[in-house]
């Protein structure tokens, strides 16, 4: 119901009126880095995108393409259509990335509480620091000072500070770009009561639709409704937005260096195009459980919950999930339930903008979990060859080592009679019963390894997935060495 | 007309991709390497600063990315590879 940040915000009772806290945005982040790099950039306007002919989005749009009515999230074919000269960079994700981590160190010099919020946000709790409320807006022109004499005058920040996260970051965004906004405690409602609800953080379309539906259109008036009548309609967000609209908000700062407990993992993907092809679908839907997994076991989490998310060309969205009986950190398993829900829910004839999956009902891996015991003959084979993957990965970069079904976006190469092209591919098969993953290089005789994706589930029986009869079922068909080209950005 | 020249223009038009290995005088101290110096089409450029520099990881190696502007105030991207252990000049700005 909330938009995002909006959930776990708000216990009843405190105000958090004795807090100080800092919220740093940076201003139009990802193109003022690209600004910083290249000083020529300044004042044209930059947008931070893919390009115009695919069908991404803008990221990042600098002050000058602003003033043409370019905003993140939009087409960047919209965005060349209301500036036809707007300069699009295609952008360093590793570099804004490495900037976030540094500005996260300067934050840190004046307080051991830092919760970074987003790549380019970050909560700082001045409690209990030498800033005060009478200093602290030349505590916020320090922070200014030592990102300008550390990446230059080209990025920016605009801070907000307040009695709680809420008015920091609610407040941050009333003075940008490169400005510092105070809202002391007691002083919400004077400046927030006249605006619309959607004003306030964490309140989406949907929200703001429901609230005028029910009269209110402000901040002022949503502090002032019935608080049963907001339970009755929204639940316990009913009280929630109370609270919230009433500038009250105890969430803590969360330092960053504790973490924030992981509650789900997962990837999406917007299609190049829409597709009909659900086979099409299928093989964005293994690479992001590929990806999702290898992140699970990178983190040592496993998860018990699957979900699929799609998008049709009419941008309706659909998120079905399925609980299974035991925790897995294995793409197989995710790709197999997740698969199931893709079949069980897309819509024939209604094409596919976007497929996603997620994984959540996390757990460590130190904590106890049910294993399937019927399974761990297999499994031990199987996390074998997971382990060599994952080493060469580890070593190599994510891209050293992937699925074969995954190397070509040409459909027709995944019929089971086609041969196999490239002579570079090596087949990795794990003999039934093995416990040692073996790599060999692509048999002469017998049947052709299919490049269809398969592979047995533990009980011996083929799973979902379609497999060619007679060949082979090795969870990874085919293995590919990639050079040094592949380069992925360290994890934030 | 091709699909990156809708509207007439390129994504990122004046940036070219050149991925060629360098020679790069290289200055390490205090645990950092910054350049000073390349030699590219047998020309010599001399990096006036470094407005930007960034690290990316390769499984366990890494990719030192400077974003350099020249004496003649032009851009470049360099990338030293602690793997190979090579320079590569990754891209320039055509416009400066």
């Amino acid at each position: 119901m909330l938009a995002r940040g909006a959930h776990h915000r708000v216990s009843p009772g405190k105000t958090g009126a004795h807090r100080l806290i800092f919220h740093i945005d940076m201003d139009a982040f990802f193109a003022s880095v690209e600004v910083m790099c290249r000083p020529k950039l300044k004042g044209k306007p930059v947008i931070v995108s893919g390009k115009p002919a695919t069908r991404s989005v803008v990221a990042a749009a600098s002050y000058a393409a602003r003033e043409y009515g370019i905003r993140s999230g939009m087409s960047t074919v919209e965005a060349f259509r209301r500036c036809p000269h707007v300069i699009a960079v295609s952008g360093s994700p590793g570099q804004y990335i490495y900037v976030s981590l540094e500005l996260l160190r300067i934050y840190k010099e004046h307080s051991t509480i830092v919760e970074p919020y987003s790549i380019d946000e970050a909560f700082v709790d001045m409690t209990g620091t030498e800033c005060t409320w009478e200093n602290c807006e030349d505590v916020a022109r320090e922070i200014k000072a030592k990102i300008r004499k550390r990446f230059g005058p080209n990025l920016t920040a605009s801070i907000g500070i307040g009695p709680n996260k809420l008015i920091a970051k609610m407040c941050g965004g009333m003075n940008k770009p490169d400005g510092i906004t105070v809202i002391r405690p007691g002083k919400f409602g004077g400046v927030f009561n006249g605006l619309a609800v959607s004003r306030m953080w964490g309140i989406g379309a949907k929200t703001e639709i429901a609230l005028n539906l029910m009269g209110v259109a402000t901040i002022g008036e949503l502090a002032n409704f019935p608080v049963a009548m907001l339970r009755r309609r929204f639940g316990i967000t009913g009280e929630v937005l109370h609270l919230m609209a009433c500038g009250q908000d105890d969430t803590p700062v969360t330092p960053y260096f504790e973490g924030m407990p992981v509650k789900s993992m997962g990837h999406e993907h917007t299609l190049p195009e829409d597709t009909w092809d659900i086979m099409e679908a299928e093989k964005v839907l293994l690479r992001l459980c590929d990806q999702v997994a290898r992140r699970m076991r990178k983190k040592q989490y496993l998860g018990n919950v699957i979900s699929t998310r799609l998008r049709f060309a009419d941008f309706d969205s659909i998120s079905r999930q399925r609980k299974i009986k035991y925790y897995t950190d294995e793409e197989r398993t995710l790709y197999k339930v997740a698969r199931g829900l893709l079949h069980q829910y897309w819509r024939p004839g209604q094409a596919i903008r976007l497929v996603g999956v997620n994984c959540t009902g996390l757990i460590k891996v130190r904590e106890w979990h049910q294993v399937d015991l019927f399974m761990q003959r297999e499994e031990d084979a199987y996390r074998k060859l997971l382990s060599a993957i994952d080493a060469i990965r580890d070593k190599f970069g994510e891209h050293a080592i992937t699925r074969a079904r995954l190397i070509t976006h040409d459909t027709r190469l995944w019929t089971n009679n086609r041969r196999m092209a490239e002579p570079r591919f090596l087949r990795m098969d794990l003999g039934e019963g093995s416990s040692r993953a073996g790599m060999r290089g692509r048999p002469q005789d017998g049947p052709r390894p299919s490049l269809m994706a398969g592979w047995h589930d533990a009980s011996g029986d083929i799973d979902n997935v379609p497999l060619s009869p007679g060949l082979s079922s090795s969870p990874f068909d085919m293995l590919r060495h990639q050079d040094a080209e592949d380069r992925v950005p360290p994890e934030y | 007309m091709h699909a990156d020249n809708l509207y007439g223009m390129d994504a990122d038009a004046m940036i070219q991709e050149i991925n060629e290995s360098v020679t790069v005088l290289t200055r390490f101290s205090g645990g950092h390497l910054d350049p000073l110096r390349f030699k590219w089409k047998n020309r010599v450029f001399d990096v006036d600063r470094v407005t930007g520099k960034w690290e990316e990881r390769e499984g366990q190696f890494r990719l030192h990315h400077f974003a350099v502007i020249t004496r003649e105030e032009d851009y470049y991207e360099l990338i030293y590879n602690t793997r190979t252990m090579d320079w590569m000049l990754s891209k320039t700005d055509l416009e400066g």
